[in-house]
């Protein structure tokens, strides 16, 4: 077990959700401190982007019951804007293209929405081109980035760069991070979980949800929970990422409780 | 079932229309306002029969009664009303004041390789320059503003442009009329040279006190190789109705870039006509409609492929917001015998209110087989996916639906070559959008 | 390509394969249109009081409307003061009970046409309610259909068993005045097809009639009425086929359908009517009004037609889409060839919450035809979450033809997404070539590719009609190698 005793960032208890009339998270309890990495594994359709959606404040969704305390405060009570400004980012699995948006405005906007939230003066022209060069540079990203529209024509590789990107010039108290890694080649993935593991430790903490254990043999989760028909079915320490790798998610299906 | 057809005496509209060509001198052009007055008065106002008009009811207009703006002397006014916001270095700026241009003593622009005359000069000396053009429009039922404009205009503007010319040259077609309803009937005639290029700029502002009803046509005839980038700039306000036509005549490899650009008025019904007649024209065109309280715009293209191996694209951008109205109305005709013909269009809608309403039509008629056309015409919200991602990152709602907006925008102002116009665009544009400032930050 | 056009010419000079005249004698009112001919149709078909009223009605209210002049099809003005309203095959008193009691030449005509009757039924399964000119002369498979529950029948027989539904659901979709040619259709339509599927059945097999148009200068004005009441399900196929004739056939069909809550109707269509000579002399007029209606929630409507003949095609299946979630989808051919003049398409009226439509029309245009889509998508206020999708494209074969795309898209709720897709070609001179350098003949190939074009609608089509369009479309197009 970790020995962090970092501040609960997270609190999830008992959450419900439906979309269109359909039940999809079924009572998710998580808790999660500053500090700390975790992975939530599943199979597909088992509601794992659902929560991430939900976390978020995706409208489609609907909250039947449970509650989510973030930093202290009610989550769902707040506007998917105001999440992320008191420090919640959500890595997309699948990024959409916004034409005509450019990709560093947009980025110094939530950079200075945030920052205005917080009561911290606005980052000027000059200190944010310095720090998104430093940041790119970390990334491999190309300077040519900085003037598309955000996504716009991005290889699948190339918005998941761009959201790890966002989220180290953002730096979140949390960041959920949804299917990050597929799709990927080998060396794209070195590169995102080097981003990762860059804002690893100090006050940030990090979901990984994740499909296959791939991705933990580069971002060591200090904690892996099993996600299965709408909520998590078990839970342990990175071993059990690599039990299910052996077994399979039927044995975590077959070993759920009732 | 069938409303009895417009009839010269049945309103009031025409009446005054009808007074007002009486009041015409008898010169060089009577023969001719008098054939397309009669021409006028027989096809009558547009109603929604008229496929053409169908979006777009005149009731309200055809009760009322105009009468012609006053002319104002060159130099008689010093504070006109709205000066044009698009006036920029390296432009040269003619103003045309309730359709007299105010032209200096000379008539000479300054400019090289432009010949600028009033066409109240023009028709004093060579009346038959005027006289005998023919236009498509003219010729048919959809171009009955066009009509009168022949029968009504008392001056404007004829350019003639024999080499490249440096720097935009911008027109400003401002009015300064006293309450009640005044009608402007304007034309501005612009012949090239082989191998002729200029940028011209229409900026249309509105009347500043009474009810306008500007009814402007433009011609423009491209000899082969010529190349003109033209825009018509609408920033009227709810007290302005205008018919603005504009008639492209293509030659031989030339090619236009037209850009339609509605940031104002109370209705405002724009036709262009495209004549690809030369083998390899190309005619491009743009249109940016932004619908916001009762406005009412109604774009009307007609591209007509006459000559083989010409292209012509297409790209529209409408808003439909408040309890406004937008139409975009597109016509691609390919003739027997234009082969290779190509044409493109892509119209999107945004609506933004329940109260609003977008209506698309993007036609084609082919009668050759050896072509490849291809339109596609989307209406819907902002993308509520985009919008997400936006709040996901802590940006504001009203910010992110602005910058979504602007976004939408995009295919038109980055299609706007003349930077200073595309600079002046774009202010207009944020300033009728939520959340100025940090739209601006994004430019 | 010059060589290659030549072929073309030669191709399509084929001649209609289904033409002839069959040899029956006609019971016909004389030629003209009053009051007085209405009311003879109704006597002579013992209606009821309501409907000679409704047919009244509408005949009054036909005497005020012009004949519409917005479509892009041209031809000489119909007299409508000389057309016969009436005609009706001798038969013995009573409507034959069987197929054995049915005229023996007019079963002799469907073999003719490839379609025999008993035949097909038995094999393929499928109900045949067949009309030659106005009056129902067989329909088959009656019993099981009882069984079921559902009522196929001749309109004229429901109008006799059935009045209350005819009452009730007549006119309820296409108003007796919708337009020039539907109210014509009201005042004095012969007869035609009504189905009814009650609430909860699923009918069992596929519904068909064969329409022929027959006697000399007869307009057909065939009315059909088909309802699904909740949960039902059906699956209508309509085919064509007509007589060589020189002249001009007037046709005013109206087509009725309501669905109501959870119901689903599809109707395909493969029209082969008489489309004239190489050189546009006579051919058959076909003004058809189609219309379904998604009354109730969930419901839906679905229009497949594969139009190949007819002189003048002016026809526009559309969907009233009311109820909640309903779907309406058009899918459509249509080939115009030598001197046919196609005018087509459909309307999508969103009404009601989250309604879907579908639009997907292939035209293709050869010798000096002319083809038009014309279609509109109408979002009212009320549709909030409508979507609707459409594709038109055009196919052009030869230099002498012309295709025409006329959408008409008006959105009033800002929460609805619409897409309109068009393209305008000629045939792909490459992939021709690549079929010919693979030894594939060049009509062969043409085949192919046209159909490669169509694939998305005729996917669409029942199993049996999809076989039967699939050869319409190369015999309306042998030869057209463009």
């Amino acid at each position: 077990m970790n020995l962090n005793t970092g501040k609960q960032v997270l609190t999830i208890s008992n959450l419900c959700a439906t979309v269109a009339g359909k039940d999809i998270l079924k009572g998710v309890d998580l808790e999660i401190r500053a500090g700390e990495v975790h992975a939530i594994m599943g199979p597909n359709g088992s509601g794992k982007s659902t929560l991430a959606q939900v976390l978020a404040g995706r409208e489609d969704y609907e909250v039947t019951a449970g509650s989510v305390s973030f930093d202290g405060v009610d989550m769902l009570a707040l506007r998917p804007e105001e999440r992320a400004r008191a420090g919640f980012f959500l890595g997309f699995q699948y990024p959409v293209e916004i034409p005509g948006v450019n990709n560093a405005y947009l980025l110094k906007a939530a950079l200075n929405a945030k920052r205005k939230a917080a009561n911290l003066p606005e980052v000027d022209a000059y200190e944010f081109l310095a720090l998104i060069k430093a940041k790119m540079k970390f990334m491999q990203m190309d300077e040519s980035f900085l003037s598309r529209g955000v996504n716009e024509g991005f290889s699948g590789g190339e918005k998941k760069r761009n959201e790890i990107l966002q989220m180290l010039i953002l730096e979140p108290k949390l960041a959920v991070l949804d299917e990050t890694d597929s799709g990927l080649d080998i060396d794209a993935l070195k590169v995102v979980a080097a981003g990762v593991n860059s804002l690893r430790g100090g006050e940030h903490a990090i979901i990984l949800i994740t499909h296959y254990q791939r991705l933990l043999d580069y971002i060591e989760p200090d904690r892996v929970h099993v996600f299965a028909g709408g909520r998590i079915q078990k839970s342990g320490d990175k071993s059990l990422a690599l039990e299910l790798e052996d077994r399979g998610y039927d044995w975590v299906r077959g070993d759920r409780v009732a | 079932m069938n409303e009895p057809a417009n009839k010269a005496a049945t309103s009031a509209a025409l009446r005054s229309f009808e007074a007002s060509w009486r009041a015409r001198p008898a010169d060089g052009l009577a023969a001719m306002r008098g054939e397309a007055m009669q021409r006028f008065l027989a096809l009558g106002l547009p109603t929604p029969r008229d496929e053409s008009w169908r979006y777009t009811n005149l009731r309200a207009m055809a009760a009322m009664s105009f009468i012609d703006a006053p002319r104002i002397a060159n130099g008689a006014v010093t504070a006109a009303p709205g000066e044009s916001w698009i006036a920029g270095a390296g432009m040269s700026a003619i103003r045309i004041l309730n359709g007299y241009p105010q032209l200096g003593a000379g008539a000479d622009s300054g400019l090289a390789h432009v010949a600028v005359r009033s066409l109240r000069a023009v028709a004093e000396s060579e009346p038959k320059v005027i006289a005998e053009r023919h236009t498509a429009a003219a010729e048919s039922e959809e171009g009955r503003w066009t009509l009168l404009n022949r029968a009504l205009f008392v001056d404007g503007l004829h350019l003639r442009i024999t080499g490249r010319v440096a720097g935009p040259i911008l027109i400003v077609h401002a009015a300064n009329c006293p309450d009640g309803s005044h009608a402007v009937h304007s034309r501005l005639i612009v012949e090239t040279g082989p191998g002729a290029a200029a940028t011209i700029i229409e900026h249309h502002l509105g009347a500043g006190g009474g009810t306008l009803l500007a009814n402007r046509a433009t011609e423009i005839d491209l000899a082969p190789g010529a190349s003109i980038e033209h825009y018509r700039v609408f920033s009227g306000d709810e007290r302005t109705t205008q018919f603005d036509s504009v008639d492209v005549r293509h030659g031989a490899d030339s090619r236009c870039r037209q850009f339609t650009v509605v940031l104002g008025g109370a209705l405002v019904r724009t036709d262009l006509r495209a004549h690809l007649g030369g083998i390899g024209a190309q005619h491009d065109s743009y249109a940016l409609l932004a619908g916001r309280g009762a406005r009412q715009i109604d774009c009307v293209n007609t591209i007509v492929h006459a000559a083989p191996r010409t292209t012509s694209n297409q790209t529209a951008r409408a808003i439909g917001a408040g309890s406004s109205r937008v139409v975009f109305n597109s016509k691609v005709i390919v003739e027997r015998g234009a082969a290779g013909a190509q044409s493109q269009q892509s119209s999107r809608g945004l609506l933004l209110s329940p109260n609003a309403e977008l209506d698309t039509r993007p036609q084609l008629q082919i009668h050759e087989d050896d072509v490849k056309c291809a339109h596609g015409a989307t209406t819907g919200r902002l993308d509520p996916d985009m919008l997400f991602y936006l709040l996901s990152r802590g940006i504001e709602r009203s910010a992110a639906q602005s910058l979504l907006i602007y976004a939408f925008l995009d295919d038109v102002l980055t299609g706007i070559a003349s930077m200073p116009t595309r600079r002046a665009i774009e202010d207009a544009l944020v300033e009728e959008l939520p959340d100025a400032d940090l739209l601006r930050s994004f430019r | 390509m010059s060589s290659k056009s030549q072929d073309v010419e030669a191709l399509l000079s084929q001649k209609y394969r289904h033409g002839f005249v069959t040899d029956i004698e006609s019971d016909s009112l004389p030629p003209g249109l009053d009051e007085g001919v209405v009311t003879a149709i109704s006597r002579i078909k013992q209606e009821p009081q309501f409907l000679l009223d409704w047919r009244l009605k509408a005949f009054r209210h036909w005497l005020t409307m012009r004949e519409p002049a917005w479509a892009t099809v041209r031809y000489t003005p119909i007299d409508y003061q000389d057309i016969s309203y009436y005609s009706a095959p001798r038969a013995p008193a009573d409507a034959p009970k069987s197929l054995e009691e049915v005229d023996p030449k007019l079963l002799a005509t469907y073999e003719k046409l490839g379609i025999p009757l008993h035949e097909r039924a038995r094999l393929a399964g499928v109900a045949v309610d067949a009309v030659f000119d106005s009056v129902s002369v067989a329909t088959t498979f009656k019993e099981k259909l009882a069984k079921a529950g559902v009522i196929f029948c001749s309109f004229s027989e429901a109008v006799r068993n059935h009045p209350e539904l005819i009452e009730r659901y007549l006119g309820t979709v296409v108003p007796a005045g919708d337009n020039f040619f539907a109210a014509l259709n009201s005042a004095v339509f012969s007869d035609g097809s009504f189905v009814y599927v009650p609430a909860g059945v699923r009918c069992p097999m596929e519904l068909s009639t064969y329409f022929r148009i027959n006697a000399a200068k007869t307009g057909q004005f065939e009315r059909t009425l088909i309802i699904a009441a909740e949960g039902a399900s059906v699956s209508y196929l309509e085919g064509c086929t007509a007589p060589m004739r020189d002249e001009n056939q007037l046709h005013a069909a109206v087509v009725e359908l309501v669905a109501l809550d959870d119901a689903k109707i599809k109707y395909s269509t493969v029209q082969n009517w008489y489309p004239g000579d190489e050189n546009g002399v006579g051919g058959i007029f076909n003004f058809v009004t189609k219309r379904g209606e998604c009354r109730g929630r969930n419901s839906k409507i679905s229009w497949t037609q594969v139009e190949t003949g007819s002189a003048i095609t002016w026809k526009y299946p559309s969907c009233v889409l009311k109820g909640e979630n309903s779907v309406g989808e058009f899918y459509s051919v249509a080939v115009a060839n030598n001197h046919q003049q196609a005018d087509t398409g459909t309307k999508m009226i969103h009404i009601g919450r989250n309604t879907k439509s579908t639009i997907v029309a292939k035209g293709i245009s050869a010798g000096h035809a002319s083809n038009t889509y014309r279609g509109q998508v109408k979002i009212l206020p009320s549709a909030s979450g409508a979507r609707n999708f459409t594709q038109c494209d055009s196919l052009l074969m030869g230099k002498l033809c012309s295709a025409h795309t006329f959408p008409y898209v008006e959105v009033r709720n800002p929460g609805a997404v619409v897409e309109h897709e068009a393209s305008t070609s000629k045939i792909g001179e490459d992939q021709l070539f690549y079929c010919l350098q693979r030894g594939v003949s060049a009509e062969d190939a043409v085949n192919m590719i046209v159909s490669g074009f169509c694939k998305s609608v005729f996917k669409e089509l029942p199993m049996e009609f999809a076989v039967e369009a699939q050869n319409l479309l190369s015999v309306s197009l042998e030869g057209a190698v463009g």
